[in-house]
């Protein structure tokens, strides 16, 4: 038996297209809705990470009041590198005269002597060093001395005897005259350059202030 | 005709509704979460930076009573004031404990060298004595307390008919203060450079101590 629909068309569409426009509204309030759900989402969120920053920013706080606290040791440690610093200005360039006079002692032969010694190094107003330009080695002084010996074979080994010394370069002898007195004694004169190894360590920049 | 357009206009206001709601409320905060999240970050590296600067702050805290030692020592061998009493009793200390006899001692006016930082006291040293006791006073020179670099010596024989000839030296020794003013004209006491140029005395004339 067949079921017969009275209701005009018109009226029935009409109830069709109200039925999708109320699945719209619907779809449309839920897709709200989980917009809502993520801006509620988003709100709590940037609640947390602005949370994270103040303990963030109290653990900095803290930091920075530890380091206030401590930069006096920083301006202390300055302050000990600046007072290094002095100290390896004032004896750069130091040559050990004690140690150069104990080295000439044991250097000039026993039947040689030395009547003058003259030592200029740096720092010496009066310097009047002159080094070749061609020359890679550093001179920082330079050492003339005079004196008497027997025979050109103690010259000849004094000189020897000056090359052998750590820091004494270019021994020369300039001038070597015949005493008129004495049979086989000259008078002689040596000049000797100081290179860098003849600094102290102080004097190269290993001064230290233990002691 | 109203009804069948009734979706289609349901449609387009949910459409625009949700797009309003996404561009009034979630995407300024997701924009607000995007920013704290930066902020957060920069507070972590902030953090690290931090604590790296307090661990060096740490090591110069236990490096502390070394900095001092190094200040005191160096204090010492540079005075903060030119000092020249203590500087005439080292150097006669210097030259009683050799055996030397003193001449004459010439300390000049102290000359501010702003590169270095150091005032120099240029004092020309005459004595007479044995080539081994001048030896010694220029060791005791070299080891005295207070920073003190021989520049120039001069030996040169005075009675050469002796068992132990006895020679002249005259020897040039710089010494030092941090008194960046200081001596005759000078501003009085100790005055530490600020970076400018020299501001040591220019006043004249020197202070010979015979002994």
């Amino acid at each position: 038996m067949s079921q017969v629909n009275l209701l005009p068309p018109d009226i029935l569409q009409g109830q069709r297209y109200r039925r999708v426009t109320g699945l719209v509204v619907l779809a449309g309030l839920a897709i709200i809705g989980l917009i809502i759900l993520f801006y509620l989402l988003q709100v709590g969120r940037l609640a947390s990470v602005n949370s994270d920053i103040d303990a963030q920013q109290a653990t900095n706080s803290q930091l920075n009041t530890e380091i206030t606290d401590l930069s006096k040791y920083e301006n202390l440690q300055a302050e000990a590198q600046q007072q290094q610093q002095l100290l390896n200005e004032a004896y750069a360039g130091e040559v050990s005269y004690s140690g150069l006079m104990m080295d000439m002692s044991e250097v000039i032969p026993s039947d040689a002597y030395l009547s003058a010694l003259s030592v200029t190094t740096p720092g010496a107003t009066t310097s009047t060093t002159t080094t070749p330009t061609t020359t890679t080695t550093q001179f920082i002084g330079s050492m003339t001395s005079s004196g008497e010996a027997i025979g050109f074979d103690t010259l000849s080994q004094y000189l020897t005897n000056l090359a052998g010394v750590t820091g004494w370069e270019n021994p020369w002898m300039p001038t070597i005259t015949a005493d008129t007195d004495i049979h086989n004694a000259y008078q002689y004169t040596t000049s000797v350059d100081l290179s860098t190894a003849a600094e102290t360590v102080r004097g190269q920049g290993g001064v230290t202030t233990g002691g | 005709m109203g009804s069948r357009r009734a979706p289609i206009i349901a449609a387009v206001g949910v459409v625009i509704v949700a797009i309003l709601f996404f561009l009034i409320l979630v995407l300024p905060k997701m924009h607000s979460v995007s920013d704290a999240q930066a902020q957060l970050d920069q507070a972590h590296q902030q953090q690290t930076t931090l604590e790296v600067r307090k661990a060096a702050l740490e090591q110069a805290k236990l490096d502390a009573p070394k900095n001092q030692h190094v200040i005191a020592n160096v204090h010492k061998r540079i005075p903060p004031i030119a000092d020249e009493p203590g500087l005439i009793q080292l150097l006669n200390g210097a030259a009683v404990s050799a055996g030397i006899e003193l001449v004459s001692l010439t300390p000049s006016n102290p000359v501010y060298d702003a590169t270095t930082g150091l005032s120099t006291i240029t004092v020309a040293v005459s004595a007479t004595g044995s080539y081994f006791d001048i030896t010694q006073f220029m060791f005791n020179i070299e080891t005295l307390p207070r920073a003190a670099v021989v520049t120039t010596l001069t030996l040169a024989p005075v009675d050469q008919t002796s068992t132990e000839p006895v020679l002249t030296m005259s020897a040039t020794v710089n010494t030092f203060t941090s008194d960046s003013s200081a001596g005759p004209g000078s501003e009085p006491g100790p005055t530490q450079s600020t970076g400018g140029s020299a501001t040591g005395s220019t006043a004249t004339g020197t202070s010979g101590v015979a002994t």
